[in-house]
């Protein structure tokens, strides 16, 4: 009798055990909770999260002097790819990780795949950190001042210094910009400029009509569809004007260039202020010029200067002025290969696919020629097309290699939480809106950003990272308002 | 074969395993072929196959008699042929012509394993 109870009993649980595994996979899988948090130490595997990547940036798992388990990077970008296992509406990251001489890390999400653009979050800033100037920290907001002028962040929002004087991390901050002695035109003045790919331009407006006509070709080099949408934003970051134009109707990489279009935005009656334009266009749109009545505009922080095969015969080349310090330039063709001028100093691109970094000390705005054309170019400051629509529309972004005495910087302003200390390790987070991150094949893409690691031989020992993964919990309600609106409609 | 009176504990405990780890391979199998990586995130859906593998054998060896109804056989080798004819399909993707060749072995075998299974005993 006890030795057929005892049996059933164990066919009981030989049965039950893949009933409880399955559960187990179902609440996994369904996330009932809401909350799902996933973990990985180098050396271990995990289903969702990879070891860091590139082999030739990251280093395999190793032991460090401490003891402890870590992947070093050593250079910059370093990705991390993620695979949900379904929708999440947020995600904290928690990175653990060691660092004596890297300036600056930073952690983000992929945003716009075609783009390679990352939404990056602060990690550590030793400029910041490590910083003498008298400090102010309220909450996230930091205020750095090179000589002590206020005394609290309310005193500085109320009175702040000119823009110049100031630099921004990570911080929307900015005072309106006053030109004096502006007047309006209506007059359209067309600029000769071959660039291709998303940009960003801002520009003044005061009692007048915001027009911007760009003439451009799709040059269908890759594969898929190239539409173009120009977006238009105030000061508050509200869209105020769009114009959207289809693909030519060729998505396989032909290399046959479509024929000159034309796509306007336009719009009136805006108050006076500085509006941001962002092309959001893929690489194979290649912009030829620029028709705008306006008399201050800017390309921020970047320009990618295009080739003009099937446009021109021989490259027109390109004068620009730039008030920014810091520069590097790419090109991906072989007859992109030129010497670019810089602030009276020579920078030699001598291959396709090798950055070129070069900064200069030159005061104030520099002229940069490039006498070829087909460079990428990234800057820590604006770019124009002349010295006459030059105009500095925010504060000076703080990055890893600003001279603050060049730029005349006495004010630095961030939204920065610096990492806590747990033993040996640094711990920060950073959180995202999984709706704004790209999928790549079913997987997030994240980026350690660590510039400057190469000028300073420096390495980043990262050793556990966890997310926290976050979207609605069930409830019943929430369970019969679905069955309402799928089963029974 | 497979279905007459159970004596002993060893028989019925092995028993129990067996089907119980083939039903769990098929259902988790399908399961994770509609939802990719519902199993295979966490453990390889192949390891319920090992242990039916492994339960299967320990069963041939602790029946002491069993009485062969061959229909049933031949319903379990057709199952199980098609089961792995369709593994050889999703494996051999990148194989071309070789493909058919490999489909027409795995829907063999179980006929094959069967045969030499009735060889033995």
């Amino acid at each position: 009798m006890k030795t057929q109870l005892f049996l059933r009993f164990t066919q009981g649980l030989i049965i039950g055990a893949p009933f409880i595994f399955g559960g187990w996979l179902l609440w996994q899988e369904l996330v009932p909770s809401g909350v799902f948090v996933v973990e990985k130490t180098p050396g271990t595997s995990s289903p969702f999260l990879d070891d860091l990547i590139p082999g030739s940036r990251a280093s395999s798992s190793k032991t460090d002097a401490q003891g402890d388990l870590v992947q070093v990077l050593t250079g910059d970008p370093v990705y991390l790819f993620v695979h949900p296992h379904r929708s999440f509406e947020t995600i904290t990251a928690e990175i653990w990780f060691k660092n004596a001489n890297v300036p600056i890390i930073e952690f983000g999400g992929l945003v716009f795949a075609d783009h390679q653009a990352f939404d990056l979050h602060p990690l550590q800033n030793l400029l910041l950190d490590q910083s003498s100037w008298s400090r102010i920290q309220e909450g996230d907001r930091l205020l750095l001042q090179r000589e002590l002028t206020y005394h609290s962040l309310e005193d500085f929002f109320a009175s702040p210094p000119p823009v110049e004087q100031v630099a921004t991390y990570h911080d929307d901050w900015s005072i309106s910009y006053e030109p004096v002695f502006y007047t309006s035109s209506s007059v359209m003045q067309i600029t000769d400029l071959s660039f291709r790919g998303h940009h960003t331009i801002k520009t003044y407006v005061k009692d007048e009509t915001l027009s911007f006509s760009f003439a451009y070709m799709d040059m269908n080099r890759e594969e898929g569809d190239d539409s173009v949408q120009i977006l238009v934003f105030n000061e508050e970051d509200q869209a105020v004007a769009e114009a959207r134009m289809t693909d030519d109707g060729v998505t396989k990489a032909t290399a046959l260039p479509s024929f000159l279009q034309t796509i306007t935005v336009s719009a009136s009656d805006l108050s006076e202020g500085v509006y941001k334009i962002e092309l959001n266009v893929g690489r194979d749109i290649f912009f030829r010029s620029i028709a705008t009545p306006q008399q201050k505009w800017v390309f921020v922080r970047s320009l990618f200067l295009a080739d003009e095969v099937g446009y021109r015969d021989t490259p027109m080349g390109t004068q620009l002025v730039t008030n920014g310090k810091q520069f590097s330039f790419e090109t991906r063709h072989a007859e992109g290969v030129q010497e670019v001028e810089i602030g009276g100093q020579s920078v030699s691109v001598t291959a396709p696919f090798e950055t070129v970094t070069q900064t200069i000390i030159q005061p104030g705005l520099a002229i940069l020629s490039v006498p070829l054309g087909d460079i990428e170019i990234q800057s820590d400051g604006m770019i124009a097309t002349s010295a006459g629509t030059f105009f500095q529309p925010d504060p000076v972004s703080l990055v890893a290699s600003s001279d603050l005495d060049t730029l005349g910087v006495d004010y630095i302003l961030a939204t920065y939480m610096p990492p806590r200390r747990e033993g040996e390790w640094w711990v920060a987070e950073a959180s995202f809106d999984a709706s704004m991150l790209a999928q790549e094949q079913g997987a997030w893409k994240f980026a350690f950003s660590l510039p400057r690691i190469l000028e300073q031989e420096g390495s980043v020992d990262v050793g556990k990272i966890r997310m926290i993964w976050m979207r609605e919990a069930f409830t019943w309600s929430s369970f019969w308002q679905f069955l309402r609106a799928y089963v029974f409609p | 074969m497979f279905f007459h009176k159970q004596h002993t504990i060893s028989e019925q405990l092995a028993g129990t395993i067996f089907f119980t780890s083939l039903v769990s391979y098929i259902v988790f199998w399908i399961l994770d072929a509609l939802r990719p990586g519902f199993v295979s995130r966490y453990l390889s859906v192949h390891l319920f196959l090992l242990v039916g593998i492994l339960s299967g054998a320990w069963f041939g060896s602790a029946v002491s008699s069993w009485k062969e109804r061959s229909w049933l056989s031949y319903v379990f080798c057709c199952f199980f042929s098609i089961l792995v004819g369709i593994l050889c399909w999703i494996v051999g993707v990148d194989l071309g012509i070789l493909r058919v060749w490999l489909v027409l072995f795995g829907l063999l075998t179980p006929w094959i394993f069967y045969l030499l299974i009735r060889r033995v005993s």
